[in-house]
């Protein structure tokens, strides 16, 4: 069985071992990064649930993973101590998927396009930027991503499984 | 009435009471000025929830430096929210813990949902210019998607007619259900409320969590907070399974309740982090 690493709410991981798995399920708002190395095939992932680690800094010391401007530095340094040093720029591609949103005129509940919107700004101040996406939308996702391939399945109850 | 709903009508009927120290605890909590002596009270009639109470109040999830020993101690310490989610949750085990197929849910997750829904009813509470207290909020968050047992099983089969309503002709969950079976969860959680003889203010969120504005004029703030923390739980990715984040949102909330996105960042952090310690306490228990 591949070896498979699963990944709970606010935390990260990442894996170059060859035939590995990352998984995280039900993300509802919150928002997966994904990162792939093309040259190191060091594949990581990020279960974003907040957008600012501002509200609470201990949390984010804890579990940096939780909240979009601490998980991407903690999720590249992971990468690059798994992997050596991993790409910059272009080599490194990356993809997000989460962030369900609910129809809130008083954009309070909005907090998945918030937490993709967060990312998306944390990403560019390192050069990167999402070369895919599947975001927003009424319903939860799961996400699996592949070491050998670099695939990234997503899946939600009620549709067949698909790529981005 | 279609025979399915007239079936699971009969149902329900059939379903074995609450346990009396969980009925009298839903009582004792509705009433705001409860005291820990009255839980205390009730409590003590039940050996077999004191055990658990105690055994809870012990465990390494809450790293206590002394033990605790007495029923009054344990109540203080757990405090009477948890001590009613563990005398629910053990007096109606066979409903929650079941997986629910037609949901695609596995064992125990709608008893996770409940719990989270509880924990965030609680806090919202706190944003009703005390209107709804945290006691019966945390009750009816329990108790609000308690009909999905019972409707499970009719929906197995019926699966894929709910997600060709909902992905071809714009129904949320709870609208296809009713399409489909002929009675949505909240209808029957709310019958199965009434045989269980809870109170009104409770029956009425199980009835309209998911349309809050149809709730009696009485119960509507509770009804509403219940509606934002069955969001919250669903946003946290604990909903019950399929059916995630496939309600309506009714956005009028803020008529009854003054919460900015700050004070929704720190509740989701918050109940995240708690069910995470609760669920921790509780496997520890098991």
């Amino acid at each position: 069985m591949a070896d498979t690493l699963m990944l709970g709410v606010g935390e990260y991981g990442a894996s170059v071992v060859r035939g590995s798995l990352i998984k995280t399920l039900a993300l509802g708002s919150c928002v997966a990064v994904i990162m792939l190395d093309r040259k190191t095939r060091c594949i990581g992932m990020a279960h974003v649930a907040l957008p600012d680690s501002k509200i609470s800094p201990e949390r984010a010391k804890e579990r940096p993973g939780h909240f979009a401007d601490t998980a991407i530095p903690a999720l590249l340094a992971n990468m690059n101590k798994q992997a050596g040093m991993v790409s910059k720029g272009a080599g490194l591609i990356v993809k997000l998927a989460g962030g369900a949103n609910v129809a809130d005129p008083n954009n309070t509940f909005n907090i998945g396009k918030r937490n993709a919107l967060a990312i998306r700004k944390v990403l560019w101040k390192y050069g990167l930027g999402p070369v895919a996406e599947d975001v927003g939308g009424g319903f939860s996702r799961s996400v699996a991503v592949y070491q050998e391939t670099g695939q990234v399945i997503l899946s939600s109850p009620g549709r067949d499984d698909w790529e981005i | 009435m279609s025979s399915i709903s007239q079936k699971i009508i009969e149902e329900v009927k059939v379903i074995p009471p609450l346990s009396r120290t969980a009925s009298d605890l839903i009582v004792v909590l509705e009433n705001p000025d409860h005291t820990v002596e009255e839980v205390v009270h009730v409590v003590s009639s039940d050996p077999m929830l004191v055990g658990q109470l105690l055994k809870i109040a012990n465990c390494a999830a809450f790293a206590r430096r002394s033990p605790v020993e007495s029923i009054g101690g344990a109540v203080s310490y757990l405090g009477d929210k948890m001590v009613i989610g563990i005398a629910l949750g053990a007096s109606a085990a066979r409903l929650y813990d079941a997986p629910l197929k037609g949901y695609d849910a596995e064992a125990g997750m709608l008893w996770s949902h409940c719990l989270l829904t509880a924990l965030a009813a609680r806090e919202i509470s706190k944003f009703t210019d005390g209107k709804v207290r945290g006691g019966v909020a945390y009750t009816a968050g329990l108790l609000h998607d308690i009909g999905k047992a019972i409707l499970s099983i009719h929906l197995e089969d019926r699966l894929k007619k709910v997600f060709d309503l909902i992905n071809n002709d714009s129904y949320d969950f709870l609208s296809a259900e009713k399409a489909v079976v002929g009675v949505d969860h909240c209808e029957i959680g709310a019958l199965l409320g009434k045989h269980w003889g809870l109170p009104k203010s409770i029956r009425e969120v199980i009835a309209h969590h998911h349309q809050p504005a149809e709730a009696a004029q009485e119960h509507q703030v509770l009804t509403y907070v219940v509606h934002l923390a069955d969001t919250v739980a669903m946003m946290s990715g604990v909903g019950t399974g399929v059916d995630s984040m496939r309600y309506s949102f009714v956005p009028d909330y803020e008529k009854f309740i003054s919460l900015d996105r700050d004070d929704l960042d720190r509740l989701l952090l918050m109940i995240s982090i708690e069910a995470d310690k609760v669920g921790r306490a509780l496997n520890e228990a098991e």
